[in-house]
């Protein structure tokens, strides 16, 4: 290749002034972007925003949370599938919401960090208390758990629940050489699974299959005696609909996931307080596993399923 | 500095190189999934491509599937067999992943074929068919060898291309090199997912090394260049 | 599970998600697509420019691009998780940039090089300077080459994006991540339909970008990565 070997500044003026125009390009791309992620200005009358995780069961909850308050005469705003619990803690954090639906156990964990398990992420009372302590800096703070609990379980199929008597997961003790465990991929080494089986309940299973996240593989390789004890969310509405059997974690493995309005002070109210807290006393893991289920199995969307949900119990 | 040492304390986890949940486990069955899908993916493939360059058929669809091919998000392909039971518990989650793999697998060397059985001489290709050659002699006897850079080529993209997508295939139950990376994922747990990355780039850098060798190794020497141009016909990465 | 057939009831209207979350994912899509390749685009046109003319970048630029290039993107995704954090923007684009570099700065070149030497002596007879030669006449004649680059690097970066979500962004990834873990194919169809529709656009516009902008381009070949060896 025969090229003139031009050089000199002028050359990469130019190299310079198109990278320039292209990153203001760019720019003006992205600065509408960053302006949809976040809310800046709040308008006078405020308005409630509520914010929810890319999980479906938050989802439903903040709607949920959303009618009551639009009943209790707030003005609200739900801001669904915001991403991962890394993205809705610090936009709670720096009030770009105002209120979100989470786990105490596990924003426990989450906050301690460094994969971390906190003996307080076990009791309701203790993560509550740790909550409240280390969100305090940002203005932000927890009312009450809900009665609901969406903590992993293992569930068997009612058949082997009969045949072997299983109640409970020290039940398993006698049987579980005999049978395989399905779970997730961390599942190996993650102490709330095998590890924490072996350690704590003293079980030693016939081997064990990889499986999805808790999601539509567990429940078949379940359903299809592909495996025998499978880990699924309590209120995975699919336990429900195919009488999976969740047996009781008596020894702890699990923390003490139950669901929790996390809210900024600024909007910490009574009347907001008030309309939440009703809520949460009637939202039971049942309850929420056939929202779950009406999500999953009808398809229907969830905030759809919140406001039937709501009429049915007279809360809205 | 303390990430590092925890990096280097998680290699050196004894569970980490032994068993079921060891690396070279995973390691042996990352290279399974993807040879098999490209075995498969070569028959099909390079069949058809073969067949439609021989024929002188379906230039639109064969030269632009490669391309086209790009945009198809294999997650979806992924999770959509993972769905369906009686594909999803074949062979512990083996046979959807391969399923996935193979239609991301096929278009480049479809494209490649095609191009390379094309460009074979007509003067060659007539010179065949006066020594008396059948059209069935002349595609596998003359297109077919001299096509073969040009699939090499193929092969070598949809090689590294399937390598990195069998990464997703843990996110839907396959156990491979992806498993530490999706279970550090579904745990906060940065370092295994570091770790995990770094196997899974490992092994995609060792499979790009290999498969240029038997590029090179199937072109004549005369037709080599020194560096192989990377971005050929197809190259690109469906889903990963 | 509907009983019958194994594609049986596979997809459902009434099973999407509401527009609105359609929508905001749809846009996040097209937010990280078109972020990457402008940001890719202002990488390699320099860097492209540069290895056409001094060779002696050329290999370490093509070995770092080609490097990128083979790094699964799951891969390098969470390699770079720990500097950039999970769910960031950033972590999502320092990888789709590094994919769209190889395919960019190839073209650049490329088409740098597919300038006749003649056309080259001819600016220089007529006294263009350098800059105004590179501006107006090779990387004008090389234009061509360039949108085959960004429609190539742009596929590439839209079917991408949607593994995005496996570490906490939004897009359409999201539709398939989320219609798995709620064992809603619809949303995964959704997902998928959408992601090669938005492909399929942005490349119409691409090719009708060209058409204005070079009229006399269009029977030749558009680009050296669309052929092959």
């Amino acid at each position: 290749m025969n090229q003139p070997r031009r050089r000199g500044a002028a050359g990469w003026t130019t190299a310079v002034a198109m990278t320039v125009t292209t990153v203001a390009a760019a720019g003006l791309v992205a600065v509408p972007a960053a302006g949809a992620a976040h809310r800046t200005h709040r308008t006078s009358t405020p308005t409630i925003v509520i914010g929810s995780t890319n999980f479906e069961e938050q989802t439903i909850v903040a709607n949920l949370y959303a009618d009551v308050l639009k009943h209790a005469g707030y003005k609200v705003k739900v801001e669904p599938s915001l991403g991962t619990r890394s993205i809705v803690v610090p936009a709670i954090e720096s009030g770009q919401i105002d209120l979100e639906p989470d786990y105490a156990g596990s924003l426990v964990n989450y906050l301690a960090g460094n994969n971390a398990t906190l003996p307080q992420s076990k009791k309701v009372g203790a993560a509550e208390r740790y909550l409240k302590a280390h969100l305090k800096k940002y203005e932000v703070t927890v009312l009450p758990v809900a009665k609901a609990l969406d903590a992993n379980v293992f569930a068997v199929t009612r058949t082997t629940a009969h045949k072997y008597h299983l109640t409970t997961v020290a039940s398993l003790k006698k049987v579980a050489s005999k049978l395989i465990l399905g779970g997730p991929q961390e599942c190996p080494t993650n102490e709330g699974c095998l590890k924490g089986l072996e350690k704590v309940y003293g079980l030693h299973f016939a081997s064990f299959k990889r499986l999805d996240e808790a999601g539509p593989v567990s429940v078949a390789a379940l359903k299809n005696n592909e495996v025998q004890v499978v880990e699924l969310f309590s209120s995975n509405g699919a336990v429900q609909s195919n009488h999976f059997v969740a047996l009781k974690d008596t020894k702890h493995l699990e923390g003490a996931t139950f669901v929790i309005p996390v809210i900024r002070k600024s909007v910490d109210k009574a009347g907001v307080r008030n309309a939440i807290d009703k809520l949460s006393k009637e939202l039971t893991t049942s309850a929420l596993s056939s929202l779950n289920l009406k999500v999953t199995t009808t398809k229907e969307q969830p905030a759809t399923v919140a406001k039937k949900w709501l009429t049915e119990k007279k809360l809205i | 500095m303390h990430f590092f040492s925890q990096v280097a304390s998680w290699f050196g986890q004894r569970t980490h190189w032994h068993g079921s949940n060891g690396i070279p486990t995973l390691f042996v069955h990352q290279v399974l999934l993807s040879f098999a899908v490209i075995g498969a993916a070569l028959v099909v493939g390079g069949g058809v491509g073969l067949l439609l360059g021989h024929y002188r058929r379906g230039a639109l669809v064969a030269v632009n599937s490669a391309n086209a091919a790009r945009a198809i998000p294999t997650l979806a392909l992924l999770t959509l067999f993972a769905i369906l039971p009686a594909i999803s518990l074949t062979w512990n989650g083996f046979l959807a992943s391969f399923l996935a793999l193979v239609i991301l697998a096929i278009p480049p060397i479809l494209t490649n074929t095609y191009v390379g059985v094309r460009e074979v001489d007509a003067d060659v290709r007539r010179a065949a068919a006066g020594m008396g050659m059948s059209g069935g002699q002349v595609m596998l006897g003359v297109e077919l060898p001299l096509a073969l850079p040009v699939i090499a080529t193929g092969v070598r993209v949809a090689a590294i291309e399937v390598v990195a997508t069998s990464t997703l295939a843990a996110y839907v139950s396959y156990g491979d090199l992806g498993t530490y990376v999706i279970a550090g994922l579904d745990t906060n747990d940065t370092v295994e997912a570091f770790c995990g990355g770094l196997l899974v780039a490992l092994t995609a850098a060792a499979v790009a090394v290999v498969f240029g060798r038997l590029q090179r190794l199937a072109t004549p020497a005369p037709l080599r260049r020194a560096a192989p141009a990377l971005v050929t016909a197809g190259t690109g990465k469906g889903g990963v | 599970m509907p009983g019958g057939p194994l594609i049986a009831g596979l997809f459902e209207w009434s099973a999407l998600p509401a527009w609105s979350t359609v929508r905001a994912d749809l846009v996040q899509h097209i937010e990280l697509s078109v972020i990457a390749v402008a940001i890719g685009s202002a990488i390699a046109l320099p860097l492209g420019v540069a290895t056409w003319r001094y060779r002696f970048v050329r290999l370490p630029v093509f070995a770092f691009s080609s490097a990128l290039y083979v790094l699964p993107s799951l891969a390098l995704f969470v390699i770079i998780l720990p500097v950039t954090g999970i769910g960031s923007v950033l972590t999502a684009e320092v990888a789709l940039v590094g994919y769209t570099l190889l395919i960019l700065v190839m073209n650049v070149v490329a088409g740098l090089e597919a300038v006749p030497p003649d056309v080259r002596e001819a600016t220089a007879a007529m006294g263009y300077s350098p800059t105004a030669a590179l501006v107006r006449v090779d990387l004008a004649l090389a234009l061509p080459y360039l949108v085959g680059g960004l429609r190539i690097a742009t596929t590439t970066v839209v079917g991408l994006v949607t593994v995005t979500a496996l570490i906490g962004l939004g897009g359409l990834g999201r539709l398939i991540t989320t219609g798995f873990n709620a064992d809603n194919s619809s949303s995964v169809l959704a997902g998928l339909v959408l992601s090669v529709a938005l492909a399929a656009a942005f490349d119409l516009l691409l090719v009708g970008a060209e058409k204005l902008l070079v009229p006399w381009s269009r029977a030749r070949r558009r680009s050296p990565a669309g052929a092959r060896a």
